[in-house]
């Protein structure tokens, strides 16, 4: 191995590290949530949005353990809790410690609905039963804000309701994995799906923008850890300018 | 009352009156910098810029107040009387720096994107509106810069060349938007560009964004548009990267 696959295999772990901490406390958020919803509906065997409100304290709870996100919370499909729409409990760290809950639009005859049923955090996580992470995008009419979305199956009694996560900006992502990335001495990006650029560590690989016209000699490594499609790229330095 | 969603709750944070007052200071600054406001120009009444900047006659007084301090403004009493612009703020390139390391890769990025945006649907108006002889105007600015000496003059030439671009597109929208990017970014785009090592590939940019229109190749002028865009966004990100995460080159 030369010496600066290494480094990138090195890097790579160290991202690793971060989602592993994150997504480990994410499935032991979605546990809690579970718990919390069961105690609270008791013998009722239907759901209410009203109960969602119990998994709060599993929401601040995790927004405690990790600075970076920026919000948490459940996300239900259509029919488990409401008979048309889904339901959204989100919980966003507020300026004092405390946490402030945050409304979406889940009618669609409504300006601002929030259909996020085909997004990939919440279709594919469904469907496959297992973790995922999409972006960066746009968070049109939900977070509004330029995010990563991490989640994580929600089951209830066996059964998966829906999700559970949590949203991080992309601003704050870049505090923490840019210096990882500058260790490398070459081009480098963290890359979700299709390529998209996460961070970058220089001018040439600019967070939205889709790695292209890598050489032969560029070097690619999945994060390790959950398999989110996460992936190091790295390139022998280029200056474009 | 519920919480509010998304970008509303940082829609309708309160604003602290001192960072009002601070916005105003930095918005005149950036303005006479610019050239947007002349030395000599009298200032509209206070009332008038209570109204104008949605402000408390207090905010307006305690800005107007550092801007004096500073010896930007003088204000004269009598029937000639007024606030009038006697001097040009002093460059602080500590301040750029600070604005600078406060934009996040994301950021910069969005910046780029809507200075291309606005770059674009410029060039493309120019080509339909402008007659040979207004851009004769484009070219004076890029002779100017080529007699510029220190970066705040080549700041001023290649702002007053992109808000000339947008003039000429006739688009009074156009031109709000160019402006409100170049109090966004110019200072702070010149604050890391020097006058040996940038001022030739600006003006050779300039000059092809120019040539292109005269021929009234839209996509030559586009592509001109683009590269000159990446490039100042290109060294804007480097710039940054360097000073907030600085790389042991000696290894």
């Amino acid at each position: 191995m030369t010496g600066l696959k290494q480094q990138v295999v090195a890097a790579s772990g160290l991202v690793g590290d971060w989602f592993s901490a994150v997504y480990a406390d994410l499935v032991e958020m979605a546990a809690d949530c579970e718990r919390e919803l069961n105690a609270v509906r008791g013998a009722q065997s239907r759901l209410t949005e009203k109960h969602l409100r119990a998994i709060q304290p599993s929401a601040a709870e995790f927004l405690e353990r990790h600075s970076i996100p920026e919000a948490a919370g459940i996300v239900l499909g259509p029919g488990i809790a409401n008979d048309d729409s889904g339901a959204i409990e989100w919980w966003r760290r507020g300026d004092s410690g405390n946490t402030n809950r945050i409304i979406f639009t889940l009618s669609p005859d409504v300006a601002g609905f929030y259909d996020f049923v085909t997004y990939h955090w919440f279709a594919d996580v469904v469907s496959s039963g297992k973790p995922a992470i999409q972006g960066p995008y746009l968070d049109y009419a939900g977070m509004d804000q330029y995010i990563m979305t991490s989640m994580v199956p929600l089951s209830l009694n066996g059964i998966v309701i829906g999700t559970a996560g949590c949203d991080t900006e992309i601003r704050a992502l870049e505090t923490v994995m840019m210096p990882i990335l500058r260790q490398i001495p070459a081009d480098a990006a963290l890359v979700s799906e299709f390529d998209r650029i996460v961070v970058g560590n220089s001018g040439r690989f600019v967070v939205g923008n889709r790695v292209k016209n890598l050489t032969e000699d560029s070097i690619r490594v999945d994060i390790p850890g959950h398999d989110l499609g996460l992936q190091l790229v790295a390139a022998p330095r280029a200056h474009r300018f | 009352m519920n919480v509010l969603s998304g970008i509303q709750s940082q829609v309708f944070r309160p604003l602290p009156d001192v960072l009002r007052a601070e916005a105003i200071v930095e918005r005149l600054s950036t303005a006479i910098s610019l050239g947007l406001l002349r030395r000599g120009e009298q200032l509209p009444v206070e009332n008038q810029l209570t109204v104008l900047f949605g402000v408390a006659t207090a905010t307006v007084r305690d800005a107007l107040q550092t801007l004096r301090d500073q010896g930007i403004i003088e204000t004269r009493r009598g029937r000639s009387g007024g606030t009038f612009i006697i001097g040009s703020p002093p460059a602080n390139p500590a301040a750029l720096n600070d604005r600078l390391l406060a934009l996040s890769m994301a950021e910069l990025r969005d910046l780029e994107d809507e200075q291309l945006a606005t770059g674009l649907a410029a060039v493309r108006l120019v080509i339909e509106r402008a007659f040979p002889h207004d851009l004769d105007r484009l070219e004076r600015i890029i002779r100017t810069m080529g007699e510029a000496e220190t970066s705040e003059a080549c700041m001023r030439a290649d702002s007053r060349f992109q808000i000339e671009l947008a003039a000429l597109a006739q688009s009074e929208r156009l031109m709000t938007t160019q402006m409100r990017l170049l109090t966004e970014s110019i200072e702070i785009l010149w604050s890391v560009l020097t006058v040996e090592t940038d001022r030739e590939w600006t003006m050779t940019d300039h000059l092809a964004i120019v040539t292109a229109l005269r021929a009234g190749d839209v996509s030559a002028a586009e592509r001109a548009v683009r590269d000159h865009t990446a490039r100042d966004f290109y060294r804007l990100i480097e710039a940054r990267l360097d000073s907030l995460y600085p790389v042991d080159t000696r290894k």
